[in-house]
């Protein structure tokens, strides 16, 4: 069975990275940080095998911010158009996370979960039938 | 009546910002460039009238993007922290555009309409009671051309 690649960038082109096979699981992660950076209700995040995830053009910009767990969450963005990419949290050294707006081609990712819901802004739009999680969920 | 006076800034503290009095409009912009840009299903802004806003620390980057119009949107970001801060339009001189979470305190923003909901992903899903416009609703549209 051949395995999806997919592909994606930043806005301006200067980077580009390629995915590889399907995510572990997509979500909104509604953590302040996650909001703070993104500037938007919640960063749309799949995460995958962290060696499924290449850069392969440019080189990001990297900004820790801290997780909840107390380590490092490397977050990995464009220098140029600030467009979010990649994020690898030091606590889950064998996962990485992409912004799946990043992806060329997102129509394979369909409903995807809510998380930190706890966090969620006054002014955020979540449906009422969405899966919710106050924090963050078990993997898998 | 003393105006409301917020503060704002990036996650990194670099850039600081201060914004005067109430919005005119709140709103998720699903456009495909705010999408891309914010790793986001939307960008969550707050229109201001450009006197309003002030940048009081640090030096923020710019990017720019065209929209629908054909005219600019100069992209204001943390190049420290990535964090995305404000947006001017220049076809609507009237208003720069303040990203949400980077005021301190944005709890005083409730109801929130979307806009340019034609592009949507497959993976968005917004409640079905939400105010909601395809393109740019028409009362943030520019007014250019009113008299002639
Ligand atoms: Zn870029
Ligand atoms: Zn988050
Ligand atoms: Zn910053
Ligand atoms: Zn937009």
């Amino acid at each position: 069975m051949s395995k999806r690649i997919s592909k994606g960038g930043c806005h301006c082109g200067r980077i580009r990275i390629e995915v590889i096979g399907e995510p572990i699981a997509s979500v909104h992660c509604h953590c302040s940080d996650c909001q703070k950076i993104t500037g938007a209700a919640a960063e749309a995040a799949a995460l995958f095998p962290v060696e499924n995830i290449k850069v392969t053009k440019g080189e990001p910009k990297s900004y820790p911010t801290q997780g909840e767990s107390g380590e490092s969450l490397h977050r990995y963005f464009c220098g140029n158009c600030s467009t979010p990419l990649i994020g690898k949290p030091d606590a889950m050294p064998d996962i990485a996370s992409i912004t799946i707006p990043s992806l060329d081609d997102s129509s394979f990712i369909t409903e995807i979960g809510h998380i930190y819901t706890d966090h969620a802004a006054s002014w955020t739009d979540i449906p009422k039938d969405a899966q919710k999680f106050p924090k963050m969920p078990p993997l898998g | 009546m003393s105006s409301r006076f917020t503060k704002g800034g990036c996650h990194c503290g670099n850039v600081r910002i201060e914004v005067t009095g109430e919005p005119i409009a709140a709103m998720h912009c699903h456009c495909v460039d705010c999408q891309k840009i914010t790793g986001a299903a939307a960008v969550a802004v707050a229109l201001f009238p450009p006197a309003n806003v002030n940048m009081t620390k640090g030096a923020p980057d710019t990017y720019t993007t065209l929209g629908e119009s054909g005219e600019k949107i100069h992209r204001t970001f943390c190049g420290v922290c990535g964090s995305l801060i404000m947006g001017k339009p220049e076809a609507m001189p009237g208003f720069v555009t303040v990203m949400l979470p980077a005021l301190d305190d944005s709890s005083f923003i409730r109801k929130m309409v979307h806009i340019y909901t034609d592009h949507i992903k497959s993976w968005t899903v917004i409640p079905k009671d939400a105010q909601q416009f395809r393109k740019m609703p028409l009362w943030v549209k520019p007014v250019k051309g009113r008299d002639t």
